[in-house]
């Protein structure tokens, strides 16, 4: 049976591991250690490894949710994870210091599958941070000559999470809904 | 205001409707050039009763007079003599064909008791208020005029120029709606909050987008931030509060009632130049599902009508908040040639179990 995944990234912090848990049919399995660098101080706890959650289709069917760890020194995990992925989940933390610098790194290294597949992402955090606002990260994108759906999200609210998933599909196939 | 009178004070005495299909006509004498469309009307129907309001009589013929500003209570007086006098008519006639004013059934919800819709989880517009949704598609062959609307002749203009004076003075601006001297609503925009607050709710808002222009007397005003501020706080009303974006969609989609801004070419391709925050943006049915077309590349509003299968009210709605917005316009190469080739994914049909799967569990 084909393994079908979406994978969330983004920077540590950006709610991929809640997002994951949102939508997840099943409690999510996480590899979280204690943060030892300059991650602590943005939490105790980070994902050194993988997230990995499921959504159950029925008939035996499932799409599985890898989440990537936040932190550039796991990178070998990411061309690992992004095997047999049919989107990415782009999450953004609008709190940090810099985040088109964030969007611009995140962009360019799953550039490949992102040009293979498509691409939604999520801004997070901007109940606490407004600016920079959603036009501004418009405008990044399309540097990048990118135009992928943008939405704000709280990584708690399944509801949320699902418009992402949402549009994510639609942009893979926009005759979807017909 | 007058429909929001007519309909709460008034006790629905009577509705406003189009002048075709009217029994009585107002007219506001102190709107410019109104002097001369009375005295077409009056030409054209001489048999229909007219009420004119103004600070002063006019003084014309054939008409009854009610000074401003406009108490309600006058106001019914007038209309119920009018009809006395035609029911007295029709009896006289012993004619048949009787079409009596009937009030038409519109919930009005006092706007202290009544949550904003936005505010309700998991609701689209259309499930918080289902009276707010428009009842017809306006595609009856032969009827093309009745997609149209021109903007100008509601409020929709004159709320985006307000918004758009206090984004350009970076200072609160409060539009009253007036009664004689006295205001009667008002909407205050905040550009460094990027909210909107209204005195009423989504029900009588849309009663309002609804209602033609020149029956409407406003103005614009520059406040003190902290006068207004403490007006609100003194209200307590925190409830009818919308960001800048989501109150442009409303605005749009009340006033569009499911047309178009008229001098929309329907068969011109027209392209999203970016996707709406759909998450915290007002709850359209289907806006996924057009906004992934129309940003995949250029596509008519008729064509894609006809392609999603979809209400044309659905289309036109969200063309028109989109419109709003300012992130759809009309693409240069105006032809829609090569947008119906259909590229299916691979994976269509576990895209369409995924989505299922979604929607069966947020519902």
């Amino acid at each position: 049976m084909s393994h079908y995944k979406i994978i969330f990234t983004g920077p540590v912090g950006a709610g991929k591991s809640t997002a994951i848990g949102s939508i997840s049919d099943i409690p999510v399995v996480t590899t979280d250690e204690q943060a030892s660098d300059m991650t602590r101080g943005r939490k105790p706890k980070t994902t050194v490894a993988m997230d990995y959650g499921m959504m159950k289709l029925g008939d035996g069917k499932a799409i599985h949710l890898y989440g990537t760890p936040g932190q550039e020194r796991f990178n070998f995990m990411w061309d690992i994870l992004t095997q047999g992925g049919i989107g990415l989940i782009l999450l953004l933390d609008n709190t940090r210091s810099d985040p088109f610098q964030d969007m611009r790194f995140f962009v360019d290294t799953f550039r490949q599958f992102i040009d293979d597949n498509k691409i939604a992402v999520g801004v997070t955090q901007m109940d606490i941070m407004q600016s920079p606002p959603l036009e501004d990260y418009h405008d990044e994108l399309r540097k990048l000559g990118l135009n992928p759906p943008l939405f704000e999200v709280d990584a708690r609210q399944r509801e949320d999470v699902s418009k992402l998933i949402e549009a994510l599909l639609y942009s893979l196939d926009p005759w979807l809904g017909e | 205001m007058l429909r929001m009178a007519l309909q709460g004070p008034g006790k629905n005495i009577a509705v406003l409707c189009d002048e075709k299909s009217s029994e009585v006509v107002i007219f506001n004498m102190d709107s410019p050039n109104v002097r001369k469309t009375l005295l077409n009307s009056l030409q054209r129907h001489p048999e229909r009763p007219a009420i004119v309001m103004g600070i002063e009589n006019p003084g014309i013929g054939n008409t009854t007079y009610i000074p401003k500003p406009v108490r309600i209570n006058e106001m019914m007086r007038v209309i119920k003599n009018i009809q006395k006098n035609r029911d007295a008519n029709i009896s006289s006639e012993k004619r048949h064909s009787v079409v009596d004013i009937k009030p038409r059934k519109v919930e009005i919800t006092d706007k202290r008791e009544n949550a904003s819709g936005s505010g309700l989880p998991g609701k689209t517009l259309f499930e918080a208020f289902p009276n707010t949704t428009p009842a017809k598609d306006h595609i009856s062959p032969g009827h093309k005029e009745a997609c149209f609307y021109n903007p100008k002749d509601f409020i929709q203009e004159t709320l985006f120029h307000a918004m758009e004076e206090s984004l350009k003075r970076q200072t609160a601006m409060r539009l009253s709606l007036l009664s004689g001297s006295d205001t009667w609503e008002s909407i205050i925009f905040f550009p460094d909050e990027n909210k909107v607050w209204s005195s009423m709710n989504e029900i009588q808002m849309k009663q309002l987008c609804t209602t033609p222009l020149c029956l409407i007397h406003h103005s614009l005003q520059k406040n003190n931030d902290k006068e207004i501020r403490f007006s609100i706080v003194e209200n307590g009303s925190h409830e009818n509060c919308d960001t800048f974006d989501s109150f442009k969609m409303k605005i749009a989609l009340w006033t569009s009632e499911g047309r178009v801004p008229v001098g929309t070419d329907l068969s011109s391709p027209v392209v999203l130049a970016r996707w709406p925050n759909l998450t915290r943006l007002p709850a359209f049915p289907n806006a996924m599902r057009i906004a992934a077309l129309l940003i995949d590349q250029p596509r008519s509003l008729s064509l894609i009508t006809r392609v999603l299968n979809l209400p044309q009210r659905e289309i036109f709605e969200f063309y028109c908040s989109a419109l709003a917005l300012g992130i759809v316009a009309t693409a240069s190469n105006g032809s829609d040639s090569g947008s119906l080739v259909r590229k299916h994914h691979r994976h269509r049909s576990l895209f369409g179990n995924i989505l299922k799967h979604l929607r069966g569990r947020d519902s």
